[in-house]
């Protein structure tokens, strides 16, 4: 909730001792009142993400020193009461269900040095607070959409399956009109432990309101967690067995968890210290400073020990090739753990990877090696080229190139550094140096249950190239985005967008990406289900390519290289408590791509 | 003989064109962002509106932020009139978003068309070719130096440097401009979709952060 400093800052303090306050209107939407009690505001002054002075446009912000800010590290959003939600959907089904309510909202946040930057975020933060679920337990989320007169959203959560009506698709009907909110109910119940998260989506302005900050983590656990556990193959950071302790050396008792998202943002700002997002940049815009969970080139202090690491590329076009370097340049090794649906099978080690915008990468880094002092340090390096949002502009560097300490133009730099400062217990005994079996449910889709079209040199239920059009348009076979005719809907009149497949529940498919665009890179994201990738290949030639690390797991974000084809498996299951049929979208992760129209409408019967 | 008299005057219009020439720069001081961050973001993305100048279909010169994008709802296209493959489909596309929009948002929405091809496209060709789309009032066809025409496209992202005569590329910049809410969107989407898109943007206002409207949208 906004304070009084707060609102003194958005110009919403009124005069004669008056608070203007969010309170909830009769409609159940939040809205604005003139409020003579203040006291009752004061207890939140620490949700007040302002820092150094108010500022004006004049003003200035100016980056901070690398290496200076700490790791902010997004809060796990707490649940509510539903009874403080008016007209919240209630279930009397026996499933255990967790309710929450976030607030899209305009405000300052803390990034510079000098001026607050204003972002667009959920709660006013930028990242949005981290929403966790076990599998099985349904989440209902209530967004309020106070970003301000004829501001739209629509929200995603990306990984998850869900019912097409709350799937967040960039269809008007998903529109949460400005003053309004919209309950979304998430089953959670055909999803394993991954992680997921959750951003804008809107039509035209996705690339605008996530580049913002409308973007959050969205967490989800399971039993297999514990059963590891339970086989004495704790993971690093589990909430049972490995804890975060307390520590007394940092500021406030803070404590050391040790497992931590970590999502990975180019972002540009000017000098007066505010975002500047060019709506112009519709190759795929790149930011030149870097930001991980909201701040630039962070520092996180670390234990001598295993760490879990959560990556997301939150970023709207930039692709990056990221490693671990000592201060003594020693490379450490990688243990990939999971992708964008959650565990693989097996650990696999590496000592760089690649992640694109939307991608997920779950890692154990280990940090016994090294002494604990204050000068150990572990540079988290950028080694992909990119300055254009085209694609990258050559392969990754070496892992043991020496890169800037702060990135220039090209991306490429250090981006974090992990400062090994403090001793602690690792009571993780997954050791990934010995192969172990991390997931054995892993789903394993049948490729022989396909149907396969001869059209596609019988590879495939379905191809799907993503393109280049004449006067430079983005299509998918030959096709943009067709939304069909606008609102007002009603039941004579619904929602008609161009549907490009009907795919049948239960039924496995196995989906051709192919990149003909000449040149460019497309992150094709596709709703609803996690996939297997079966194989990548230089298109028109029989040669595969192998596939990455992290590729060998559940994955919804595809890197579709240039020249490249992916040929992805899945099947359209429904959760065992619900059924998820509807429109769903596929399209471009470069987010400039997808507002301008590289997207298809699928549907499920 | 100069006589400082009758010079003066003439001196303070100069100077006075020229503070307005500044203005039209975007030389102006900044809006806070923190009590309305829609008006900073206005004034941010003036920086891709340079007030070049221009002569309309009817050799009437203008200015192109002044004139054309200072405080307006636009949709500007980029078009020649020798083109044979996508202005013929584009032009009458926008010719019907155009008649929608008369009827849904009257006199709200202006339409600006550039030409790619200045040294063939003179007023007297552009005037000839909105006479042969019929289009309505509200609709400058525009020429002027190479240039500055490339630079505009080039604020814009709106060429391909894929396509090697004019780098013509088939998308419409859209915008409310005192809100600073500018997109492109693809010129052969079906003209409801084009219109809706645009009448959507004349709902936004300037206001403050985050404040909710008066009366509901």
């Amino acid at each position: 909730m906004l304070n009084r400093r707060a609102l003194m800052k958005l110009g919403l303090y009124g005069g004669s001792g008056a608070l203007l306050h969010l309170t909830r209107l009769k409609s159940g939407a939040w809205g604005w009142a003139m409020d003579e009690d203040h006291d009752k505001h004061e207890k939140h002054e620490h949700d007040c993400t302002g820092g150094t002075g108010g500022g004006t446009g004049g003003g200035t912000g100016t980056p901070p020193p690398a290496f200076t800010r700490s790791l902010p590290i997004p809060a796990v959003k707490q649940k509510v009461d539903p009874a403080t939600l008016p007209n919240v959907p209630l279930f009397n089904d026996g499933i255990p269900t967790s309710y929450y309510e976030l607030l899209l909202l305009q405000a300052p946040v803390s990034i510079m040095q000098g001026n607050t930057t204003m972002i667009w975020g959920f709660d006013g933060k930028y990242l949005g607070p981290t929403l966790e679920a076990n599998i099985g337990e349904r989440v209902v989320v209530r967004i309020n959409n106070m970003l301000g007169p004829g501001i739209t959203s629509i929200i995603h959560h990306h990984g998850a399956h869900v019912t097409s009506e709350y799937d967040g698709s960039a269809l008007w009907s998903q529109q949460i009109q400005p003053a309004t909110y919209k309950d979304y109910v998430y089953p959670n119940d055909d999803d394993i432990a991954a992680t997921h998260w959750y951003h804008d989506h809107d039509i035209d302005h996705t690339g605008h309101n996530v580049f913002m900050g409308l973007e959050g983590c969205f967490l989800l656990h399971d039993h297999v967690e514990q059963d590891l556990d339970k086989l004495g193959r704790i993971l690093p950071g589990n909430p049972v067995n490995d804890p975060p302790v307390a520590n007394p050396a940092l500021p406030g008792g803070f404590e050391l968890p040790f497992d931590i998202p970590l999502v990975v943002q180019d972002r540009a700002f000017n000098a007066a210290g505010q975002l500047v997002y060019n709506p112009f940049a519709a190759r795929g815009f790149l930011g030149d400073h870097f930001l991980v969970n909201g701040a630039i080139q962070p520092i996180a202090r670390v234990a001598n020990r295993k760490y879990r690491l959560r990556f997301l590329d939150g970023s709207n076009a930039r692709f990056y090739q990221l490693s671990f370097k000592t201060d003594t340049g020693v490379s450490l090794p990688i243990y990939v753990i999971g992708s964008d649906g959650g565990l693989l099978k097996t650990v696999l080690t590496i000592y760089s990877f690649q992640i694109g915008p939307a991608e997920r990468i779950e890692v154990i880094v280990d940090f016994s090696s090294l002494t604990p002092g204050p000068n150990t340090r572990v540079f988290l390096n950028n080694l992909m080229p990119q300055t254009d949002g085209r694609r990258p502009a050559g392969p990754p560097l070496a892992t043991t190139a020496n890169v800037p300490q702060t990135p220039g133009p090209d991306g490429i730099g250090s981006i974090m550094t992990f400062d090994v400062q403090f001793t602690a217990p690792d009571p993780s005994t997954f050791n990934p140096k010995n192969p172990q079996t991390l997931r054995p449910d892993l789903p394993v889709f049948d490729p022989t249950q396909a149907v396969i079209d001869p059209k596609t040199n019988g590879l495939a239920t379905r191809d799907w190239r993503f393109e280049r059009g004449n006067g430079g348009e983005w299509l998918v076979n030959g096709m943009p985005f067709d939304p069909g005719p606008p609102p007002p809907f009603s039941a004579t009149n619904p929602e008609s967008p161009r549907i490009d497949a009907t795919v049948t529940q239960n039924s496995t498919e196995i989906w051709r990406l192919i990149n003909g665009s000449g040149g460019w890179w497309h992150p094709v994201h596709i709703h609803r289900n996690q996939f297997q990738i079966l194989d990548r290949r230089q298109s028109g030639s029989n040669q595969t390519i192998p596939l990455l690390a992290n590729e060998q797991g559940l994955k919804d974000v595809f890197a579709l290289e240039a020249n490249h084809e992916l040929r992805v498996i899945t099947k359209y299951t429904n959760g065992p408590n619900t059924t998820q049929t509807g429109k769903y979208v596929m399209h471009c992760h470069n987010v400039e791509h997808e507002d301008m129209r590289m997207m298809v409408v699928w549907e499920v019967v | 003989m100069l006589n400082a008299e009758k010079i003066a005057p003439t001196l303070l219009l100069v100077a006075a064109i020229a503070l307005f020439r500044v203005a039209g720069d975007h030389k102006e001081k900044p809006p806070d962002p923190h009590t309305d961050l829609q008006a900073y973001t206005a004034y941010q993305l003036r920086q891709h509106f340079p007030n070049v100048t221009l002569i309309n279909q009817d050799k009437k010169v203008v200015h192109y932020y002044d004139d054309l994008i200072k405080g307006k709802i636009v949709v500007i296209q980029f078009m020649f009139a020798n083109c044979e493959r996508l202005c013929p489909m584009v032009t009458p596309n926008l010719v019907k978003v155009q008649k929608q929009l008369q009827k849904q948002a009257p006199g709200k929405v202006s339409f600006v068309s550039i030409t790619v091809d200045p040294e063939h496209d003179t007023p007297e060709v552009l005037k000839a070719y909105s006479q042969k789309f019929q289009v309505q009032a509200g609709w400058q066809f525009l020429t002027g130096n190479r240039a500055d025409i490339d630079r505009l496209r080039r604020e814009l992202g709106v060429y391909d440097p894929e396509d090697k005569q004019f780098e013509h590329m088939n998308v419409l910049t859209v915008g409310n401009e005192p809100v600073g809410d500018w997109f492109g969107i693809r010129a052969l989407d079906k003209p409801d979709v084009i219109a809706y898109t645009v009448l959507r943007l004349t709902q936004r206002v300037t206001s403050s952060t985050g404040r909710p409207p008066a009366s509901p949208l």
